[in-house]
């Protein structure tokens, strides 16, 4: 082990005497150039620092100057809008007029149906928010970023570019949306996380009727999605009686409809009981029948609403309408803990498949799940998965055919 | 370069504040004599009068202060740098601030304790300069300077070089407490008032460096032979 070798406490001392006796000051040969040499620095140092402020003054200009350029040079502009044909205007509320459009400055339009009140707001250069309480045609321009909402009442849609109807009648709590083209998120009551709805849906429903339905919209429907429930398809009887009955009868009946539309269903109920529900049922063409019947069954007057559809189908059998009858009447039946699967039967085979179709053999299947158990059901579950492997009862359908087979107890 | 005195006491006095981050207190408001005029010679007035010509800015108080202080910090400088060292440069450079900080100066009788710990951390500031030059390079050409050493031998230069290249093994801190304690031979609280810190904490850093200094001494041959040799004895 080598030991380790410590100067002593004298050596030290002396080390640093060495140093103190030797290091004394500098000859004063040097001392008046030095401070020649301090005042040189004091000026030099109080340049630079003139030099740093004027440069950081300069820099910070430039700053703002390319802030200031960046925000009103490069900034989206917002979008505008305009509301044409005589709407009244009450700050940022619009009331619907007569063919009252509200335009926005992307293309974007909302065709306001009358009475419809609408409120803009949160417009962004990207999109806004219209709040929505009655109807209207929308027709969003499909841009990149495009963020447009629609709020009818506590539905929200949200919308990148597309085309719809959709209305939100307060006092019935009934929100009605039909796709022309595009697609949509919708969120609101009885929706858990928002459904899409693409080109061709329709989503009817709401508080009212405590349920919301998906259907297929019928072509001709599509194409005049304002009077989605203004019946008057060239195949129909009642359009030529319409017709046929004089000039005033046709806009009677689209009133009808438009005021189902709108979600006005006391209306049309009270100018029913009005002019006689007995002549009513009797006397009316299959268009304002067809919107009675909705009216009788959005305002929960089941009663009425099924002699209306009876009606339906005894004085224009073969009808469209009176086909789609017999699948409502299955619903009312189905309502009132009565026999429905006979109804859905006669839908299906009325029908031969038509819009209502997958949710009659849907409801049906679970009817008789419930009365005789799996077994009995299977056959019918794997008819739906393959007719309608996305249908809304495929789950449903899916889970009774991978069942255990047990008895219903 | 940040300067930033705490704790600051004068030289030789109990009493006393320099703290240079507190507002400077009005002139008007220290008590010593009324402030000397722009005409005034301040060639021998006192420390505390220099100091406000110096808040003042007074034409003459530079060049009084450096005619009065510039020995001082010279002395400190040499004997904490060592013999290799451009002093000079140094010197300028606690002048400059001084000159530029004397606004923050609370005790104008202070002013000597001032310049001391504005030198302390100059020096500081030049040791650790010079570690980070030798580290990429930069360092001393390894010639013999010109030193004015009291016995004018080349054995004392030899052994004043070997002594200094011992203390830059040392903290710049520990370093700066042992030279003004050991070399520049200043009471504690003086080297405690430098160093802006607590008359133990000094303590405890020029006895840390002093047994680091013993220890390395210890192990250089040429300082073994050459302190032998002070006594006329045998090498260790």
């Amino acid at each position: 082990m080598i030991a380790a070798v410590v100067a002593s406490r004298d050596d030290v001392t002396d080390l640093a005497r060495l140093a103190n006796e030797s290091l004394g000051s500098e000859p004063p040969r040097r001392d008046e150039s030095s401070f020649f040499r301090v005042q040189q620095k004091l000026t030099q140092r109080a340049d630079s620092r003139r030099r740093r402020a004027q440069v950081g003054g300069s820099l910070m200009a430039a700053l703002v100057i390319l802030a200031v350029t960046a925000w009103f040079g490069f900034r989206e502009p917002a979008i505008t809008y305009t509301v044409v044909n005589g709407a009244v205007v009450d700050g940022d509320h619009i009331v619907g007029g007569k063919r009252t459009a509200v335009r926005f400055s992307d293309g974007s339009e909302f065709a306001l149906e009358p009475g419809t009140d609408a409120r803009v707001s949160d417009v962004t250069p990207r999109g806004g928010r219209v709040s929505l309480v009655g109807g209207a045609r929308v027709a969003i321009a499909k841009k990149p970023g495009a963020t447009w909402t629609v709020a009818a009442g506590p539905y929200t849609v949200h919308v990148t570019g597309t085309a719809f109807d959709v209305s939100w009648a307060p006092r019935e709590q009934s929100f009605d949306i039909a796709m022309q083209s595009g697609s949509v998120i919708v969120e609101g009551p009885f929706i858990d996380g928002g459904i899409a709805l693409k080109r061709g849906q329709r989503l009817s429903g709401g508080l009212g009727a405590q349920k919301l339905v998906v259907e297929e919209i019928r072509p001709e429907v599509r194409a005049a999605p304002a009077s989605a429930l203004v019946p008057a398809p060239a195949d129909e009887p009642a359009t030529s009686a319409t017709n046929a009955g004089g000039s005033k009868a046709a806009p009677v009946e689209l009133g009808w409809a438009k005021s189902v539309a709108q979600g006005k269903f006391a209306a049309v109920l009270d100018e029913a009981e009005k002019r006689g529900v007995e002549h009513t049922l009797a006397t009316a063409p299959l268009g304002e029948l067809s919107a009675l019947a909705d009216a009788a069954r959005y305002g929960r007057r089941s009663a009425l609403a099924r002699r209306v559809l009876l009606a339906e189908r005894s004085r224009f059998p073969g009808t469209r309408s009176a086909i789609e009858a017999a699948f409502f009447l299955g619903r009312i039946a189905e309502d009132e803990g009565r026999d429905a699967i006979e109804w859905y039967d006669r839908y299906l085979s009325e029908s031969g498949g038509g819009s209502y179709a997958s949710q009659a053999l849907g409801r049906k299947m679970m009817l008789i799940y419930g009365r005789r158990g799996v077994v009995q059901t299977r056959s019918l579950a794997e008819d739906y998965l393959s007719r309608y492997p996305n249908g809304p009862y495929a789950s449903a359908a899916k889970k009774i055919v991978d069942e255990p087979s047990r008895p219903n107890p | 370069m940040r300067y930033r005195i705490r704790n600051q006491r004068p030289l030789g006095r109990t009493v006393g504040s320099t703290d240079m981050l507190a507002p400077p207190r009005p002139v008007s408001s220290v008590r010593a004599a009324p402030p000397p005029g722009p005409t005034s010679d301040l060639t021998e007035v006192e420390d505390a009068t220099l100091a406000r010509a110096l808040i003042e800015r007074h034409p003459q108080a530079p060049r009084v202060a450096w005619a009065r202080f510039s020995p001082l910090v010279r002395r400190i400088v040499r004997r904490s740098l060592g013999p290799a060292s451009d002093t000079e440069d140094a010197v300028q450079d606690v002048f400059v601030c001084l000159f530029e900080k004397a606004h923050t100066l609370r005790d104008p009788a202070a002013l000597k304790a001032f310049i001391v710990a504005i030198t302390v951390r100059t020096v500081r500031y030049q040791v650790r300069r010079r570690r980070v030059r030798a580290w990429v390079g930069l360092g001393d050409t390894g010639e013999l300077p010109d030193i004015r050493v009291v016995e004018s031998n080349t054995e004392s230069r030899q052994a004043l070089l070997h002594f200094y290249r011992i203390l830059d093994r040392v903290g710049s801190k520990d370093r700066a407490a042992f030279v003004l304690r050991f070399i520049d031979g200043m009471e504690v609280a003086d080297v405690a008032s430098a160093l802006e810190t607590s008359v133990p904490t000094a303590r405890r850093r020029f006895t840390r460096a002093y047994r680091r200094v013993a220890l390395l001494a210890g192990r250089d041959p040429f300082l073994a032979e050459y302190l032998a040799s002070l006594r006329g004895g045998e090498k260790p």
